[in-house]
């Protein structure tokens, strides 16, 4: 696990956003793909929705391009006013990241179907796609779809893991704190 | 204090900054470029708002980068003059190089940092996150966490347009207060820079719109000047301060814009021409504790 902190109690402007993102970038340039890396807003007690595109928005948007690296990221420490914050900053720019926070886990950003496909996944742990058709009562093309989607914002891990009769599969988990995580 | 000798002053284009506060109306304004001196006649001024203060200043900065000479006047009135000093604006005001005519009254320096957050310059990001923090603290000695954090957020994004888009020459100017029963917070941003029309007008979609038009459009979400999916800083301020009853009033170049956030009363209209773009917000946050308190206004 690779951590990353927010500094508080503000976090205002477009210019600290962008130092922020550069800094995150050069690190998930630097960690292995399959590294979780933790994004701390423990300390912030609000950021504005011009901070948070510039620094999430802009981030996530580019990691879903394939232009950083490939690192999963969780975001902690939000209360709920900055997990708003970031909810619809994300949803406008159609993208999504992991919120975790002990217990709880939640995809932030995206639309209803994205939110409801990743919970279905997070319940499950370990799922592969034909589970979510049958948990949301909905077509394999929907659900490829959206996992697609949520892999390339890195909020799902998949392995190929081919069944005995052949065929391809992939076995896909949600990302998870590791204990005793800082955030 | 002499009430009506204004000694000293060259002869130059007069702007009266009469009765309460005279920059809240859309009437005061007037292009001034060009002239070689300006006076601001704040001797009638009978109460001042953060706004006041901020655009002010401003206004007065940008004047001076021009080169027009500037004198200030004095409210007559003690207890504005005394706010006035109290509020940093005479230091600001010589420090753009205005000239302030009249006496100023010695104000007994006390710690007003409950309720008080003193006219400032702000000149880059740096600057705009410590005073949106400041904010924060003052508002965080009346209210909740939560609802601190969104008077944060509210000058934050405020700060963040004008440092981003405006391309003020003098900087930004920034003001706060609680006022006098608790829980009325009064927030003012004003910088002297391109207006809300210029920078808007940069995408060929917002050309030819008139400043009030300007002001319009701006508080529409994803509405913005720059090529990137963005323009919500407008629109999510008046999301916040719909939470809270708030107002907020925009002078931008000849465009003026008034709004109750949680309702759709919006007002637009023509006015007298400022410099730059001119933000004021007020919010009534909800009081943990009522705290009387006096200023010096």
């Amino acid at each position: 696990m690779t951590f990353f902190e927010v500094t508080g109690p503000l976090a205002a402007t477009r210019a600290r956003g962008y130092e922020y993102r550069q800094q995150l970038e050069r690190l998930l340039a630097a960690v292995p793909a399959d590294e979780v890396v933790v994004v701390s807003f423990q300390a912030v007690k609000a950021m504005t929705g011009s901070f948070t595109d510039e620094f999430l928005g802009k981030l996530l948007v580019a990691r879903a391009a394939g232009l950083t690296g490939g690192a999963p990221i969780i975001v902690t420490g939000l209360t709920e006013e900055t997990a708003e914050e970031v909810d619809l900053c994300l949803e406008r720019r159609k993208t999504v990241v992991v919120w975790s926070d002990g217990a709880t886990i939640r995809l932030l950003g995206g639309d209803e179907m994205l939110k409801q496909t990743f919970t279905a996944g997070a319940v499950r742990e370990k799922f592969r796609a034909g589970d979510l058709v049958a948990d949301l009562r909905t077509s394999q093309q929907n659900i490829n779809n959206r996992l697609r989607r949520l892999l390339e914002a890195g909020a799902v891990l998949r392995v190929r893991q081919d069944p005995e009769g052949g065929g391809r599969e992939f076995l896909y988990r949600v990302p998870t704190l590791p204990t005793a995580c800082p955030g | 204090m002499s009430a009506h000798v204004r000694p000293g002053i060259i002869a130059g284009v007069r702007i009266r900054l009469a009765g309460s506060q005279p920059l809240h109306s859309p009437a005061l304004g007037q292009m001034l470029a060009g002239h070689p001196g300006v006076v601001f006649d704040a001797g009638d001024m009978s109460f001042a708002s953060p706004l006041d203060l901020a655009g002010i200043t401003a206004w007065a900065a940008r004047l001076r980068h021009e080169g027009t000479r500037v004198w200030f006047v004095l409210p007559d009135h003690s207890d504005v003059c005394r706010y006035l000093v109290r509020m940093d604006l005479i230091e600001h005001l010589d420090q753009a190089g205005a000239t302030v005519r009249g006496p100023a009254p010695a104000v007994r320096r006390a710690d007003r940092t409950d309720v008080l957050l003193e006219l400032r310059r702000i000149c880059g990001p740096a600057d705009a996150e410590r005073f949106a923090v400041d904010v924060y603290q003052l508002a965080q000695r009346h209210t909740s966490d939560n609802s601190a954090a969104a008077g944060a957020k509210m000058v934050g994004e405020l700060l963040d347009n004008a440092i981003t888009h405006a391309a003020s020459p003098v900087g930004v100017y920034a003001a706060a207060q609680v006022h006098q029963r608790g829980g009325d917070l009064e927030l003012a941003v004003a910088d002297a820079g391109i207006g809300i029309r210029s920078h808007l007008a940069r995408n060929p979609s917002f050309r030819n719109l008139s400043a009030a038009e300007a002001l319009g459009a701006a508080l529409r979400p994803g509405v913005t000047g720059t090529s990137e999916r963005r323009g919500n800083g407008l629109p999510d301020l008046l999301g916040t301060a719909s939470g809270f009853g708030g107002q907020l009033l925009l002078r931008s170049d000849d465009g003026y814009a008034q709004v109750l956030a949680a309702s759709s009363d919006r007002k637009f209209a023509p006015a007298g021409q400022v410099p730059g773009t001119w933000a004021w917000v007020h919010v009534r946050l909800p009081l943990q504790q009522r705290r009387m308190v006096s200023l010096p206004q």
